[in-house]
């Protein structure tokens, strides 16, 4: 074969190769748009539209962060539909550029929308390509998430950027924020449940309403844990409930007690290690009759109020207990909650039928039966690190 | 006509004349040869008791006169030949002082020889031709492109000869062969075939001997004359000869079981068959300590990775497949193109043609102003399309990414042919995005597998036969004593380099 016939055939290959791998689409080439013309969404709020709509809210952030932006105030797009997907491509039509959705980063949803239901909003995002399993999920709680998004909107600051701070400094969050699309998801397969993180609005005390945007309206903060049971939100956990339930998930490092000391003195004592293991109990005929969550935690002094008389074991003694019994609390607290509610949001079954193969069979079969009768314990062990003892010489507090 | 002026197959083969000058060879013959030529000198000489005299003709400035004068004139002065002696015999015989004396028989070889620096004593029974070259020649000196910094510190120079002693001094073995071939048809240049005997592959250096005396061409001139002629096929950039300025390397590549050739008039000396890992290896890598070196070797493959696909990963991604872009980057992206008019592909592309169009100019002027141009091109002509919003500042970063990384490289004609995919892959690129990549990456990969010289694949370090695996492969350096093995691609007769 000559050279010639040779890179004739390489080509033709080539170009077998190209239709192969695109599809055999009509278009031969893939479609291509600078990334100037684009229009990248970071957030996406979700609300309960008018006449059975959806209400999606998109917001681009701010875009030019190493330029002078004191007249940009972040783009938002609204559009409603009756689905998802709808509103999103309607919203093509309102942008000066293409909207793209590969960049969404956080996701609210708004309380009203979250108690009718998101069944819709799960299943477009496991299914549409340019959506991300990472993307981060939020229940705003009491107002609507157009509302966020707006109210927290100036022309220095953007909701995205609140949801990335709040989404890294790990409160009821382990080393990676836990509350994304692929955990809810996966959470909802295993057994319906899932547990969403909830926001809610404040007002900024540094709003000026002459201020042209300068400070934003509202403030944003996380005030708790809520669960949805079947895609429907169903119950939203008190403080000591989601503290509790983020303990026993393993994600609540560098969360912070309080303990009052005997003398009065408030020790402030952050936890740096949590491990939960689950202890089932089971009758004679194989039947789950309780089940002891057992909390492993590691708690280090950072703060004291006042003086307190760290070389007496008494002391130490009643702050590592005050510690533990605070931990316990609340785990036992989001364990009444779970059977109380017959939600079972912590997923102990899925624990257990890890913890205990031999009994998975019955677990996975006959868990609904047994869940509302199952006794569940909390228990908490560990100690407290003294860090050092600043009262003392660098020699010896060192 | 063709863009490249005609094409080969239109024009019928033209055998070279042989001989190219018939005739009987005379005095008369070889004057009319050489009529014309200014060079041309002869003296006639007539000995004692002589009754014709003995013409001496040669080249001036091809002959080093004291030797003529001294060694052949002088002799011929005083020459007594016995009674019934020939006089072509007796001058062969000591009549003059010469170590290279020949009888002549044609006019092709006496042209030949007078060509290439000897004088022709033309007598009454024969003609005699005695080597009288001139010896003036650039002396050795530090290698310009292939410095290192604990190592020898000569270079190749323009004779064949000097270059030939310059690897004895180092191989002193009596198994490096030399072998003399002559190219050109006008040029008649001498081109030397080197190997070691009982480690090359025997098959390799007759087969380039081969295609050395089947080369049929006018002038040997330049390197890549002799590495078209000597390889196939053509329709590659990537180089299948390496040319070397410096004789320890050279002398690497013999003990590896590779074949070089000198050519007379090139400071350079070429080894082959080439490889890949050939191209990527820098004189140096063994003048370092092998973890140094080992690492420089990694960071070399990685640079061709990024001299290759980065310009290309970067239109694709910028224009095509934005979400594979980190957010906080992709913000940073579209904010350092706000008002740039031309779209990603057109920057990244014209980028690269400007970055070549300065290193051409750069290497066509002299040092001093070359250099001059860079520093104007590259900074002060950047600066100021970003600044004019021309161009973005990441696209310069990105294609001055993609330059640096290339000059790592240590062969020229390597890089060279990474400069020609690179922009090919950025077209590909330009025009469908990461498929396009992907494409021109498996048809590069597919262009390399292909290739092979002398029935040496150019891919053959990285394939994965016994001794391949033993030895660790073509990246790594390992410490002499474990490196016991030669490359196992060359086959050659004597595997290993050590005890």
């Amino acid at each position: 074969m000559t050279g010639r016939k040779k890179g004739g055939l390489l080509l033709i290959l080539a170009l077998g190769l190209y239709l192969l791998l695109s599809g055999s689409s009509s278009d031969l080439l893939p479609w291509a748009s600078d990334i100037t013309q684009v229009k990248l969404m970071r957030t996406m709020a979700l609300d309960v539209g008018e006449e059975d709509q959806i209400q999606v809210t998109l917001s681009g952030g701010l875009q030019r962060r190493d330029q002078d932006n004191s007249d940009t105030l972040p783009l938002l797009l609204n559009q409603q539909g009756l689905t998802v997907f709808g509103s999103v491509q309607a919203l093509q039509t309102e942008s000066d550029g293409y909207v793209e959705m590969g960049h969404l980063s956080d996701c609210v949803i708004g309380e009203a929308l979250a108690r009718e239901g998101i069944a819709g909003l799960a299943d477009f995002l496991e299914r549409d390509f340019s959506m991300r399993l990472g993307t981060r999920l939020f229940l705003l709680a009491g107002d609507t998430g157009e509302s966020a998004l707006r109210m927290t909107a100036s022309k220095t600051t953007a909701l995205t950027d609140r949801l990335e701070a709040i989404s890294q400094n790990r409160t009821y969050g382990g080393k990676d924020w836990p509350f994304t699309v692929r955990a809810y998801l996966a959470e909802t397969e295993d057994n319906g449940v899932a547990l969403l993180p909830v926001l809610e609005l404040a007002d900024n005390p540094d709003y000026d309403p002459k201020g042209q945007g300068e400070q934003p309206e509202r403030e944003i903060h996380l005030a708790g844990l809520a669960y949805l049971t079947d895609q429907t939100l169903t119950g939203v956990l008190s403080e000591k409930e989601s503290r509790g339930a983020s303990l026993l998930s393993g994600w609540d490092q560098l969360d912070r007690f309080q303990v009052e000391l005997p003398n009065g003195t408030v020790a402030g004592i952050r936890l740096v290690l949590s491990q939960c293991r689950w202890e089932p109990e089971f009758d004679e005929t194989g039947r789950l009759t309780a089940v002891t969550a057992r909390l492993e935690v590691q708690g280090e002094l950072n703060e004291l109020t006042g003086w307190a008389d760290l070389t007496d074991t008494a002391v130490l003694d009643a702050m590592e207990q005050g510690f533990l019994s605070q931990v316990a609390e609340s785990a036992q607290a989001a364990l009444d909650r779970s059977r109380t509610d017959g939600a079972d949001f912590l997923h102990i079954r899925r624990q257990l039928v890890f913890q205990c193969p031999a009994h998975s069979t019955q677990l996975l079969a006959q868990w609904e039966e047994w869940f509302p009768s199952v006794e569940l314990y909390a228990a908490a062990e560990g100690r407290v690190e003294r860090s050092y003892d600043i009262d003392l010489p660098m020699e010896e507090g060192a | 006509m063709s863009l490249f002026g005609t094409e080969a197959g239109h024009v019928a083969h033209h055998p070279r004349r042989e001989p190219e000058f018939d005739g009987p060879l005379t005095w008369e013959r070889v004057e009319a040869v050489f009529a014309d030529c200014e060079d041309f000198s002869h003296k006639e000489v007539r000995p004692p008791h002589w009754e014709t005299g003995i013409r001496v003709c040669w080249l001036g400035g091809m002959v080093r006169s004291e030797r003529l004068n001294d060694y052949v004139l002088r002799p011929l002065g005083r020459l007594d030949i016995p009674q019934g002696e020939r006089p072509t015999q007796a001058l062969l015989d000591g009549g003059v002082w010469n170590q290279d004396a020949q009888e002549q028989t044609t006019v092709d070889d006496t042209v030949a020889q007078l060509l290439e620096g000897s004088c022709a004593l033309f007598l009454p029974d024969g003609v005699i031709t005695c080597s009288v070259e001139t010896e003036e020649k650039r002396s050795v000196s530090e290698p310009e492109n292939e410095t290192e910094t604990k190592g020898a510190r000569d270079s190749f120079v323009e004779s064949v000869r000097t270059n030939t002693s310059l690897l004895r001094r180092r191989l002193r073995s009596p198994h490096l062969k030399i072998q003399r071939h002559v190219v050109g048809r006008q040029t008649r240049t001498p081109v030397e075939l080197l190997w070691l005997e009982g480690l090359t592959d025997p098959a390799l250096p007759a087969r380039i001997a081969r295609r050395l005396d089947e080369i049929d061409e006018d002038g040997l001139l330049t390197t890549a004359e002799l590495e078209e002629y000597l390889t196939d096929p053509k329709a590659t950039a990537f180089p299948r000869v390496l040319f070397t300025e410096r004789p320890d390397r050279m002398c690497r590549g013999l003990l590896e079981g590779r074949v070089a050739l000198l050519i007379d008039g090139l400071a350079v000396g070429a080894l082959l068959p080439g490889d890949v890992s050939l191209f990527l290896k820098a004189p140096q890598d063994r003048s370092y300590h092998w973890l140094a070196a080992t690492v420089l070797r990694v960071l070399r493959y990685v640079c061709v990775v990024v001299t290759l696909l980065l310009p290309g990963f970067y239109i694709a991604v910028a224009e095509f497949h934005f979400e594979l872009i980190p957010t906080s980057l992709a913000l940073s992206i579209i904010a350092s193109k706000q008002d740039v008019p031309f779209p990603t592909a057109f920057e990244v592309v014209g980028l690269l043609v400007a970055f070549e169009i300065l290193q051409e100019a750069g290497q066509r002027l002299p040092k001093t102003i070359g250099q001059t141009v860079s520093i104007i091109g590259g900074l002060v002509v950047g600066q100021a399309a970003v600044d004019a919003k021309i161009v973005s500042p990441v696209v310069v970063i990105v294609v001055a990414v993609a330059g640096v990384a290339g000059f790592t490289v240590p062969d020229q004609d390597f890089a060279n042919a990474l400069r020609l995919w690179r922009l090919l892959l950025a077209l590909l690129a330009a025009l469908a995005g990461l498929f396009g990549v992907t494409i021109g990456a498996a048809l590069l990969t597919a262009h390399l597998a292909g290739l092979e010289d002398h029935g040496f694949p150019y891919l053959g370090p990285f394939g994965t036969s016994g001794r391949n695996a033993l030895e660790g492969g073509p990246i790594l350096r390992r410490p002499p004593p474990e490196d016991k093995l030669r490359p196992p691609e060359l086959n050659t007769e004597n595997w290993r380099n050590r005890g």
